[in-house]
């Protein structure tokens, strides 16, 4: 198994003193990784920092061994990424917005839009606008649009918020599937109990610091991740502050 | 290179183009020129008094160029930079890169405003030749070549509306201070005519120094101007926009 993500040293600093500090991880194909901390720990920066989407004030990120600075559309062609809600253009409708994407991917054919949100299960709305969509259709068309390009990698920010028991299980069978066809995830969320069904892989953050990274094995067989994630934050439970829509 | 800034042009115009804003525009051009031609015969038939039609058509294309095109440009300027920042909806993780990211918004405006151009020039031509019973080809000819030259100064207009949209995270915001810019770089000179020359607003009636005696000159410091004014306002909207962080 070949490393497919290698971040090393990573580092972003806010003006308000937030952001991630000296940051490495790594991931192997396969690898489901899940992703948990407080909110404003520095998640969806580090993964704004992964796609290139915010620029690290220092370190490395390499994906397939093509560092993400240097050669970024060489580097994020592989890699398919929901970050957040509102991406998407609320004036136009799923296969609107899907074609725009798909067409970065000469190689794949008009069919994969309906593959993918078919994969999902909103291929009814196809032709609908994504602003009369609901939280839970949105966070599918989000999905649907990380896996268009058959990625070999997935980067997904809280991607079970706001889906219904349905969408969960969907979501689930998706993860379960594609990782066992050697795709590496990238997940974070807040949902402990969802995250510990199907990531093989943890990573705590607080504070901008990872505080744990490693296998679901290196946990141990009497705790929960729940139960590391409370250890590590050393019982101190976060009280987020206003600016922290500026680092999460 | 190419190919990516290609899709992304093409992504920019049907976003642009499903807008209900956008396609008003369009509808605009085409029934403008219509509807002026129409008002200028009436005025004709009534009060006895005759329009040379080169006149009507050079004073449709005047109108649109001086006005709506640049109400056009800053509008889908502010919509994709502006808007699309507040959105969370400018950057995606998509083997693009930022230079074509920002040429390819540009150019889509571009190529949504000469788009305008055509139709308005078709739609007045039409019209005028509707309206006279005859086509003069002379006069055809002599607008088609004001059209294609229009969009030279109409390209400083975008690279100005696009570098100031850079520095507004609303699109209203944003279009706002650019019609309120354009109102001073266009009235400034009224108060300050020494001023005349300075701002870009100055050169969209470019066109006109084409026909009669042309004065080579003029034109070829004129076109340095433009060219100057697009390249300082697209190379500062670039430096913002390549720094931005969603």
């Amino acid at each position: 198994m070949g490393t497919v993500l290698e971040v090393t040293g990573i580092s972003k600093q806010y003006r308000n003193g937030r952001g991630i500090k000296d940051l490495h991880l790594s991931l192997e194909q396969g690898n489901v990784m899940g992703l948990i901390g407080p909110n404003g720990a520095g998640k969806t920066t580090l993964m704004k920092c992964i796609t290139g989407l915010v620029q690290p004030s220092g370190g490395r990120i390499t994906i397939f061994g093509k560092e993400i600075g240097r050669n970024y559309k060489e580097a994020i062609r592989p890699v398919g990424v929901y970050i957040g809600m509102g991406k998407m253009y609320p004036h136009l409708s799923p296969y609107q917005n899907l074609r725009m994407a798909l067409r970065f991917y000469p190689e794949l054919r008009d069919s994969r839009i309906d593959e993918v949100l078919e994969q999902v299960g909103i291929l009814q709305f196809k032709r609908d606008k994504v602003s009369s969509f609901s939280m839970g259709m949105n966070q599918r068309l989000g999905l649907a649009a990380a896996l268009l390009s058959k990625p070999n990698l997935v980067i997904l920010d809280e991607p079970a918020n706001g889906l219904d028991i349905d969408g969960m299980i969907l979501f689930r069978k998706i993860v379960e599937q594609l990782s066992s066809e050697g795709v590496t995830f990238l997940i974070s969320s807040h949902l402990t109990g969802e995250l510990e069904r199907i990531c093989s892989h943890f990573s705590i953050l607080i504070d901008g610091e990872l505080k744990f990274t490693g296998p679901k094995e290196g946990i141990g067989n009497s705790k929960s991740i729940e139960d590391l994630y409370v250890e590590k934050l050393g019982g101190k439970f976060y009280a987020p502050s206003n600016d922290d829509q500026y680092n999460e | 290179m190419r190919q990516a800034m290609m899709i992304n042009t093409m992504n920019e115009i049907e976003k642009l183009t499903a807008k209900p804003g956008v396609k008003l525009y369009f509808w605009l051009a085409a029934l403008g020129p219509v509807l002026m031609v129409f008002l200028a015969e009436k005025i004709q038939t009534n009060d006895m008094i005759t329009l040379p039609s080169l006149n009507i058509s050079f004073s449709i294309l005047h109108l649109f160029i001086m006005l709506v095109l640049p109400l056009f440009s800053f509008m889908a300027a502010a919509d994709l930079f502006a808007g699309e920042w507040d959105k969370g909806s400018l950057f995606h993780a998509r083997p693009v890169n930022r230079l074509e990211l920002f040429l390819s918004k540009n150019t889509a405006i571009g190529i949504l405003c000469f788009t305008q151009l055509v139709i308005i020039w078709l739609s007045g031509t039409i019209s005028i030749a509707v309206a006279e019973k005859e086509m003069i080809w002379s006069e055809v000819g002599s607008t088609l070549l004001s059209m294609f030259i229009s969009i030279i100064p109409l390209v400083a207009i975008i690279c100005f509306a696009s570098f100031l949209s850079q520095c507004f995270k609303h699109s209203a915001t944003a279009l706002s201070f650019m019609i309120f810019g354009y109102v001073i770089m266009a009235g400034l000179p009224f108060i300050f005519p020494q001023t005349t020359n300075l701002f870009p607003t100055a050169y969209l009636d470019w066109h006109l120094q084409w026909h009669g005696n042309v004065n080579i000159l003029w034109i070829s410091m004129s076109f340095i101007y433009l060219f100057s004014y697009s390249s300082l306002f697209f190379i500062s909207g670039y430096y913002i926009f390549k720094t931005k962080e969603l």
